[in-house]
């Protein structure tokens, strides 16, 4: 979090900068740093800027595609309860995050309303786990006994289907979601910067 | 929202709020600058999009914004924002890097292949220039290529090579292809054990050849062709290659001739010509069993459209010795007629009225699937009036044989097509209703309906409701905006509450409209053309409009608006892109023109109608877009080589004859000067001021007129447009062929004649194409108003009315009923003029004053009507109508005050490009406009073809007259005009 308290007797230090461009939309570092801050993104712990980076293409590929289906308008109490708990995510450190990367309330409220939007279109076109049949949760059961083994005892599959039916569905979802980003990104125009070190002070 | 949640937000509000606080620490900003490849730049265009300001605190919402619009100019791969100290505060640098898009492509090193073919797979795939960051992408495909063509070792090394003044690139492909493979091995597999052994000559491989995957898959195709060409419909040859280190290719080719395939047919019989294509074996070159139970269904859906209901195929297969024998069973069964069509049950909708729906009549052959049809429309019918539960049951019965007779015609029967109506209650709207709008009223909401509570209810009206919210919402930039309709059935399904739920989203305001690619064209050209503003919702109709708008402007060859997302989707940059076309235009054409007109012949000088053709050419050049405002200028000349008629004398003896008849030359031309300036004063009315030199021959005269004019223009909606002018003419007339009897009250007064008028014009126009409509009408009233109180020596009144019509039968071939009308009145102001002699000089009287003429309700010859020739009454040469007042005695028109023209037109589509018409034409010119008589009409009628050309329709007509008189003393009018010109008549 260093980035967050730049000190005002550098030199000269790097503000923002595009990292990448999606068909011609731009993605900036402050973009990034919110992003990863908020906890928009799913990241391992581990992933640094660049990764952060990709996922953000990612999003905004699929929110591309959002906006030519349209999916259910979000309810506002459900973007406002998103919203809150994103800026929760950054705790007292909000304040500095809003400062150092121009977000304010409104953009905030957009982000989280993105997300419900990207969810309720995967949901729209992935299904949910209702959506499986019995053989293929079955198949799932007996491909990842290790899910359903407790204390060196596999449960039956009676007992272990609800949970069974969650990860098969979940699976199946980021297959598919995993195809999806690999065609948006085959019909995008992608342009990361070349100076590609992302972040850091100049 | 719930408590918790609120809570929650109201906290994270707080510590946005505290970032208020923060700010009290951010820098001030004391200097900004903008750097382009290490060098300070300065653009209007970017300064304006800078959105940090020198003496305020440092904002990073404003950086992110600035960083986001100069992305949006689609100039910058990057653009780098730092911060360094200066003076009390800081400065901020706004480094932009050049985007360098690819638009060459170079092709280096040992290619082994044609460089035009390496280029066409490049160009196929990625385009002319390749984005720089497929270029990992070109190069795989180029090795793909390679290698097919016999080269394993080639390498392809791209890489992007940036040019500066103008920041560009050139993708350059590095390639070595190696040494290319020759096919050193050849394997042929054949896996039909009866087959011969195949040579390599019979499949056209040679071993020692160089490898070619395309020329070996050729090979194979032709292989296969010839095989299936004598009956092996199911021969598969296919191959795999393997590049061995010695440079050489093994290649393995795999042949199943598969049986030789005879298809046969068993059964009732089949039309010949209609077997290859309902079993499509050897076109398809494939027996596999889904074509063959393809074929099946389609000779039974052949049969029942023909009225055989039972109708029934099955196929066989056999196989022996190595022929396969595929039989078609046919039972076609017994042929059904409609025998009668019965509708009942129905007693909201007339029978007459259903039936009109139902595409099956008497006599027809019984299909299922049109009275299947007929149902539906039936039902669909029902439903659109509130019927919502309506059932249409379609039911055949057969009619009994007659005892002893076999049904019908060769064992046809007879059926009794019933259909049968459960109509259901009847559901008329109860209430319409909405939920979850803010920014429509209810009052607004209910505007759009195109339902209303007591109607009759229907799912296509819900639905058209619908459409009409989510547009009126998107216009207003709720592009998110989602419209569910909810009807609830009540009172035993008599009634329907309509609920519209809506959910709004965020609107769309447009930030920034960033105008690109002007470089002529001045931005308030293209801003007021553009109904999308900063600050304003983004409006879906209005983003159409403003591209329609700028491309109607013409000065550009390409526009694109483009919305750039920012910072969410609650705020757009508009990207406006233009590419200017050329500022200077020139056009240049010719054609031959070919007409029947009036000659003076004979000692007489009397009139005789004869075919002309005229070579003509005109040449036009033009400037636009002068200063950026999209003034223009242009210059456009015509001329036509043409004979020009001799003088008579006085007494109608020939002055002038240096040609047996007449003399050809450039005797008629046109110069037109025009200048145009839109939009002027900033009000919709675009001013045309115009300079014409004008020579044209006519059938009675011909004259030459000088005119300057101006007029003011402006569209009223899509439909109307209205126009005033005014005009400074002066004419002079020549080569007359009025009689000297005729002249004291027609043109010896206005031989040299000077006319100011003024005049308007209102049209209303909805036809559906300028050059050839089929669909919509015309009216056109046009007034003009010449008097000597605004320098004109004539004053006049002139009035043309012309409507037409156009409409498109329904039928398959596209056939257009033309119609036209076209009215004229015209009022010459009294006048008194002086009698001269031929000296020139006024006629004086006994008493020494001039002999004067009182002149009234006379004009101009050149403002006079004129009718007859291919664009008005086609049985007749250009200008020949007239009544006995408006003929001389020599057999010329000399005009008159009043017009009629009556045209009907019907024109068809013949073959292609070529069509034909009929038509029927009246009409007549009158001395005075009060003298109009019906019976005096003259009439023609007659045909042509025309060809639809890429400058228009080319036309031939040949005009009958229906009533034919003496043209002069003696000379009849020849009963038929040919005439052929460009575009439609009317």
């Amino acid at each position: 979090m260093l980035w967050l308290l730049p000190s005002p007797l550098a030199a000269q230090q790097l503000l923002d900068r595009v990292v990448a461009r999606v068909d011609g939309s731009a993605i900036t570092l402050t973009d990034v740093r919110a992003a990863v801050a908020l906890g928009v993104l799913d990241l391992p712990p581990e992933a640094g800027e660049d990764a952060a980076a990709e996922r953000l293409i990612d999003r905004q590929l699929v929110l591309v595609e959002v906006a030519r289906f349209t999916p259910p308008e979000p309810p506002p109490a459900d973007v406002a309860r998103e919203a809150a708990a994103m800026t929760a995510r950054v705790g007292e450190g909000v304040a500095a995050l809003m400062q150092r990367t121009g977000l304010d309330e409104g953009r905030v409220r957009e982000i989280a309303r993105d997300t419900l939007r990207i969810q309720a279109y995967l949901n729209q076109r992935y299904g949910t786990a209702s959506q499986l049949t019995e053989d293929e949760v079955l198949q799932y059961y007996r491909i990842h006994p290790e899910d359903f083994t407790r204390e060196n005892r596999l449960a039956p599959f009676a007992e272990a289907e609800p949970l069974a039916r969650r990860r098969a569905a979940a699976e199946r979802r980021a297959a598919a979601v995993a195809q999806l980003l690999r065609d948006l990104r085959g019909r995008a125009e992608i342009v990361m910067s070349r100076r590609s070190a992302v972040g850091g002070r100049q | 929202m719930t408590d918790r949640a609120t809570g929650v937000v109201r906290g994270a509000l707080c510590v946005l709020t505290c970032a208020a606080a923060a700010s009290a620490q951010t820098p001030l900003v004391t200097d900004i600058r903008v750097e382009q490849e290490g060098q300070a730049t300065v653009d209007p265009v970017i300064d304006g999009l800078i959105e940090t300001v020198v003496g305020q605190p440092l904002s990073m919402r404003a950086v992110r914004e600035t960083i986001t619009h100069l992305t949006s100019l689609n100039r910058y791969e990057d653009v780098q924002v730092l911060q360094e100290p200066a003076g009390a505060g800081i400065r901020l640098r706004y480094v932009l890097v050049p985007l360098h898009p690819v638009d060459r492509l170079e092709l280096r090193g040992m290619l082994g292949l044609p460089d035009a073919e390496v280029r066409r797979v490049v160009t196929e795939r990625f385009g002319a220039a390749p984005p720089a960051g497929r270029a990992g992408e070109v190069a795989e495909a180029l090795l793909a290529l390679y290698r097919d063509r016999g080269y394993p070792a080639a390498r392809v090394m791209p890489r992007v090579e940036e040019t500066h003044n103008p920041d560009r690139a050139t993708l350059a492909l590095q390639i070595e292809s190696g040494p290319r493979a020759t096919i050193g091995r050849l394997d042929i597999d054949e896996l039909d054990a009866a087959d011969r052994r195949l040579a390599p000559a019979d499949i056209g491989i040679r071993p020692g050849d160089a490898y070619d995957n395309t020329a070996i898959l050729q090979a194979l195709d032709r292989y296969v062709a010839s095989l299936r060409g004598r009956g092996f419909y199911e021969t598969r040859a296919v191959h795999t290659a393997v590049f061995e280190p010695n440079g050489t290719a093994t290649v393995r080719v795999t042949v199943d001739r598969g049986p030789s395939v005879t298809v046969a047919f068993a059964g009732d019989p089949l039309p010949e010509d209609e077997r290859e294509r309902l079993v499509p074996v050897r076109a398809e070159g494939s027996a596999d069993e889904d074509l063959l139970e393809d074929a099946d269904l389609a000779i039974e859906d052949y049969l029942k459209a023909r009225g055989y209901r039972d109708a029934a195929v099955g196929h066989t297969r056999a196989e022996r010795d190595g022929m396969l024998t595929i039989t078609f069973t046919v039972s076609r069964g017994t042929r059904f007629l409609i025998e009668s069509v019965t509708v009942a049950g129905n007693a909201a909708v007339p029978a007459p009225e259903l039936l009109r729906l139902a595409p099956i009549q008497r006599g027809q052959p019984f299909v299922q699937a049109a009275a299947g049809r007929a149902a539906a429309a039936m039902r669909d019918l029902y439903r659109s009036r509130g019927f919502t539960r309506a059932a249409v049951q379609g039911s055949a019965v057969v009619i009994p044989a007659a005892p002893g007779g076999a049904g019908g015609a060769g064992g046809d029967r007879q059926v009794a097509v019933r259909l049968t109506v459960a109509e259901g209650p009847r559901t008329l709207v109860g209430a319409v209703a909405f939920e979850g709008h803010t920014v429509l009223t209810n009052a607004q909401l209910h505007a759009l309906m195109t339902t209303a509570a007591g109607r009759p209810y229907s799912e296509v009206d819900v639905a058209a409701a619908r459409d009409r919210i989510d547009v009126e919402y998107r216009n207003r930039g709720y592009e998110s905006v989602v419209v569910e309709p909810d009807v609830t059935l009540a009172d035993n399904d008599t009634r329907a509450d309509i609920r519209f739920a809506i959910a709004e989203g965020p609107q769309v305001i447009v930030d920034h409209v960033i105008i690109i690619g002007n470089t002529r064209t001045s931005i308030g050209t293209i801003e007021r053309e553009l109904l999308l503003r900063s600050g304003e919702p983004l409006g879906y109709a209005a983003r159409l409009e403003s591209q329609q708008r700028l491309a109607a402007l013409g000065l550009f060859r390409r526009v694109t608006i483009d919305e750039l997302p920012h910072a969410g989707e609650s705020r757009r940059d508009i990207l406006v892109q233009v590419e200017e076309a050329p500022p200077t235009t020139i056009g240049y054409g010719g054609g031959v023109e070919g007409g029947t007109r009036l000659r003076p012949t004979g000692e007489g000088g009397q009139a005789e109608e004869r075919f002309e053709v005229a070579p003509r050419g005109f040449f036009e050049i033009g400037r636009r877009n002068l200063w950026g405002k999209n003034r223009a200028v242009n210059l456009f000349g015509r001329v036509s080589l043409r004979s020009r008629d001799v003088v008579l004398s006085d007494s109608g003896v020939r002055l002038d004859r240096p040609a047996p008849e007449s003399r050809y030359g450039f005797n008629e031309y046109r110069v037109l000067a025009t200048y145009r300036e839109p939009k002027i004063f900033s009000t919709p009315a675009d001013v045309l001021v115009t300079g014409i030199l004008d020579q044209a021959i006519r059938s009675s005269f011909n004259f030459i007129t000088r005119e300057a004019r101006a007029e003011a223009g402006v569209r009223i909606g899509p439909r109307y447009s209205l126009a005033g002018r005014y005009s400074f003419e002066h004419t002079r007339l020549f080569d007359e062929r009025f009689t000297e009897s005729e002249k004291p009250l027609i043109d010896r007064i206005f031989p040299q004649v000077r006319i100011s008028k003024f005049s308007v014009s209102a049209i209303r126009d909805t036809r559906n194409d300028l050059i050839d409509p089929d669909r919509g009408a015309a009216f056109i009233l046009d007034r003009e108003l010449a008097a000597r109180v605004v320098g004109s020596e004539v004053g006049f009144t002139r009035t043309f009315l012309q409507g037409f019509g156009v409409y498109r039968l329904p039928a398959r071939r596209r056939i257009v009923l033309a119609l036209a009308a076209r009215l004229g009145a015209a009022h010459g102001f009294r006048r008194v003029v002086a009698r001269i002699g031929p000296d020139g000089r006024p006629i004086a009287g006994p008493d020494g004053t001039p002999i004067v003429d009182v002149v009234e309700d006379l004009l101009p010859a050149s403002e006079r009507f004129f009718a007859g020739g291919d664009t008005t009454v086609r049985g007749f040469s250009l200008d020949r109508l007239g009544t006995a007042a408006t003929i001389s005695s020599t057999g010329f028109p000399t005009g008159g005050n009043g017009l009629v023209v009556l045209n009907a037109e019907l024109r068809t589509s013949l073959v292609g490009s070529l069509g034909a018409a009929v038509f029927v034409d009246g009409g007549n010119v009158f001395l005075r406009a009060t003298d109009f008589d019906f019976g005096q009409l003259r009439g023609a009628a007659g045909a042509g073809l025309r060809y639809r050309s890429p400058v228009g329709p080319i036309r031939i007509d040949l005009g009958f007259k229906l009533d034919r008189r003496e043209l002069a003393p003696g000379r009849l009018e020849r009963r038929s005009v040919l005439h052929i010109s460009l575009g439609q008549a009317f």
